[in-house]
């Protein structure tokens, strides 16, 4: 008796989802949309950012959807919350391959989160185009990752150039945070650093969860650095800066683009000030349409765009394009992406031009802030080239 | 000798959290996962009342403080009426009270009044968490009770996250009394050339820092901390073996159907045990706030591993013991760190307690139970 159950159960279920596919995919062919795909953490350590990033692809979402869609068609934009977290960007990443009508994806934020999804996009044969990981690996070894930001070894050359040319400091401590971004930051630096002649006096480490800094920073007072490079993100910055000021040190902090958020300025307060960064683009340095989209932005939002809100915004301008001219085709998009080589065939958005090396990565120049009076501001000095 | 205030500052900050686990465990054998969260509370409490909330956020927070108190009274007055009226008279009282604390929030209150009204809604949510999830598995197998205890640290944790969202905060500097806070005189950092220049006097009222030796320096958030941890000790030593109450709970510990039998109100004193520990929970959490410029939904979940660790270390159920698994843990934490383990601190703090369970299983001050 169970067993007859449990088996007009089973058919019934096969049915039923049978009927319910025929449904769903009927339903599919009707709607004329274009998906793109948006992965980023709104859950987690990186949540501010990805509020961010939230606002500024979806700006340029509406305001291509507004403008006629591409051919005709509007775009519409599938979130998923990778909370900052490899583990959940790789599930992320298999939902957004399951999805056929996903044409590209923009994302991830985390560099450890590209990578976690890197493989299974290159299996399934979708380009991850991310608008923010910088960690040296991100684009290496598959053809279907992009960036329209720099990667990290430039930033930490371009940061060790800086400190030594301009600033003229010579010993260095350095804390980085134990993940993908903040190790291939540090080592970065510390190479170009050592090659260029600056003192690395000490290295220290420490896990994201970590609050009390205390035994890193007590070390770091012995040292006697001029300036400590805090390898890492923003909520840690703050506390290790909050911290160094308690224990009485008032060595010039250092940071990379992990720190350029309004979060370590509430969080570290006074103790923040003066830190000097490197950051893929400040609004300030930037044109007349970079104006606009922030007056835009403004006036949706109500409140200021960051460069990760900007960064984005361009990378949905770059998927929008690939789209328009590629078609609706995954392979030709990514083929697309891969002939924009030089400056002419490069995408001109409001973070400056975009164009892809063999990688998939992209030579942005490197702006410098500096935080005054609470806010992130121009540093007075800019970055040289490298030589 | 930093490294050494450094970890005993940790330690205090790990023994008040490990307090209230092991008051829990010795008087209903329960491992209280939702201390942690209740901590974080703490912490949190204080920010909203310290700082102007919107008001959509301080809207959340009391009807969150709605069903805090409305069963905190409910529980207290279920004895005295039957259930009805009594159910009605919470809904009023907790509407009142949760209307006054939306003011509280809303506007922005100074931080000592924010410290203690922080306590006071700690013990109510301490009292409300046994009420509801503990109470009516009293009976059931210790395995229920301890899942209902990881459900309630993990709805705990999710009703913050809704509240004030994932973004870490801390308390703005000029919110905070300085004395207990001061990193510039005159908008200038104390450095260390700074500070060697004043005298004794000077840098205890000005800097509220004291000189050791050197140029090594306590401040007085630290002093607070190390010395808050041993008050709070010595007043429950003196609580548990001095009062009524005290020997109630320790009568509840041994043996609760005789303890009952002799007259004693058992659940009375489990709540009264879950409002001390949680209390001391959100001082914890709210000196933790103040000394490491960080709260986060998640901040009770971390802290309350290691401060687990610390009760266990000491022997649970063993209030003394929490206390000096906790600094044992903090020092062990700081001396990992001196010998160039900045990586492994937490790998050296669990070797430590691991090393201590299998010489002393039942933890250093713990005895050895017939169960």
């Amino acid at each position: 008796m169970k067993g007859r159950i449990t088996l007009k159960g089973l058919r019934l279920l096969c049915i039923l989802i049978l009927g319910l596919s025929f449904v769903v995919s009927c339903a599919k062919k009707e709607r004329k949309v274009i998906k793109i795909g948006l992965a980023l953490p709104l859950t987690g350590d990186c949540a501010q950012f990805g509020d961010m990033i939230r606002k500024g692809a979806w700006l340029k979402v509406r305001q291509v959807n507004e403008a006629g869609g591409i051919n005709g068609e509007r775009i519409e934009l599938v979130e998923e919350d990778d909370a900052a977290n490899p583990q959940e960007a790789a599930s992320v990443a298999q939902k957004m391959c399951a999805d056929k009508d996903i044409l590209i994806v923009v994302g991830h934020f985390n560099s450890s989160c590209s990578l976690a999804g890197k493989p299974i996009y290159r299996e399934a044969g979708l380009v991850e185009l991310s608008p923010a990981s910088t960690n040296p690996e991100v684009c290496k070894d598959s053809p279907w990752t992009f960036r329209n930001i720099y990667e990290d070894t430039f930033q930490g050359k371009s940061l060790a150039n800086y400190v030594k040319d301009r600033l003229k400091l010579k010993r260095i401590a350095v804390i980085y945070d134990n993940d993908d971004y903040g190790i291939g930051l540090k080592d970065a630096f510390t190479e170009e650093g050592k090659r260029i002649g600056l003192e690395i006096v000490g290295t220290e480490s420490y896990e994201r969860d970590t609050t009390d800094f205390s035994p890193q920073l007590i070390k770091f007072k012995e040292l006697k650095p001029e300036a400590i490079f805090m390898s890492g993100l923003y909520t840690q910055g703050a506390m290790i800066a909050a911290q160094s000021r308690e224990l009485g040190m008032t060595t010039q902090l250092l940071g990379a683009d992990g720190i350029l958020s309004s979060d370590y300025i509430k969080i570290g307060g006074k103790s923040v000030e003066g830190t000097i960064l490197t950051c893929p683009f400040l609004f300030e340095l930037g044109g007349e349409e970079t104006k606009e989209f922030v007056k835009v932005f403004i006036e949706k939002y109500g409140v200021e765009p960051d460069c990760w809100a900007a960064l984005t915004y361009d990378a949905v301008g770059i998927a929008t394009e690939a789209i328009k001219h590629a078609g609706k085709d995954r392979a030709a998009i990514r083929d697309y992406l891969a002939e924009m080589t030089t400056k002419e065939k490069g995408y001109e958005g409001i973070t400056g031009m975009t164009f892809f090396d063999e990688n998939g990565d992209c030579k942005k120049p490197i702006h410098v802030a500096q935080v005054r009076n609470g806010r992130f501001v121009p540093a007075p000095l800019q970055i040289m080239p490298i030589k | 000798m930093d490294y050494i205030i450094s970890g005993l500052t940790m330690g205090g900050a790990y023994a008040l959290i490990a307090v209230g686990y092991t008051m829990v465990y010795g008087i209903i054998g329960l491992i209280n996962f939702a201390h942690g969260e209740i901590y974080m509370f703490g912490a949190y409490f204080v920010f909203a009342m310290i700082v102007e909330t919107s008001k959509n956020t301080s809207f959340l927070i009391s009807l969150f403080m709605l069903v805090i108190f409305g069963i905190t009274i409910y529980l207290f007055l279920r004895d005295k009426f039957s259930p009805l009226p009594s159910l009605a008279l919470s809904l009023v009282g907790g509407s009142f009270l949760s209307g006054f604390t939306f003011f509280l929030f809303l506007t922005s209150i100074p931080f000592y009044l924010a410290f203690l009204l922080s306590m006071i809604f700690t013990s109510c949510l301490g009292m409300a968490i046994e009420f509801i999830a503990y109470r009516p598995l009293r009976d059931a197998p210790r395995l229920a009770a301890l899942i209902t205890a990881i459900g309630m640290s993990l709805i705990l944790q999710n009703v913050a996250r809704l509240i004030w969202g994932a973004r870490t905060r801390a308390y703005p500097d000029q919110l905070i009394p300085s004395i207990i806070k001061t990193q510039t005189i005159n908008g200038e950092f104390l450095t260390d050339k700074l500070l060697s220049k004043m005298s004794f006097f000077e840098l205890l009222l000005k800097g509220h820092k004291i000189r050791i030796f050197g140029d090594t320096y306590i401040s007085s958030l630290k002093i607070l901390i190390i010395l808050l941890t041993i008050l709070i000790m010595i007043i429950l030593h003196l609580i548990i073996h001095k009062t009524k109450i005290g020997k109630a709970m320790r009568a509840c510990a041994q043996d609760k159907v005789t303890a009952s039998l002799m007259g004693i109100d058992t659940d009375r004193i489990i709540t009264y045990t879950f409002a001390i520990g949680s209390g001391m929970g959100a001082v914890a959490g709210i000196l933790n706030g103040l000394a490491y410029h960080n709260l986060s939904p998640t901040m009770g979940y971390k802290a309350g591993v290691v401060a687990f660790a610390a009760a266990v270390l000491g022997g649970i159920g063993n209030i003394p013991g929490a206390m000096v698994g906790g600094f044992i843990l903090g020092l062990a934490q700081s001396i990992a760190a001196w010998i160039g383990l900045s990586q492994w601190i937490y790998g050296v703090a669990y070797a430590v307690m691991i090393l201590f369970i299998v010489l002393r299983p039942t933890g250093i001050f713990g005895k050895a139970t017939a169960r």
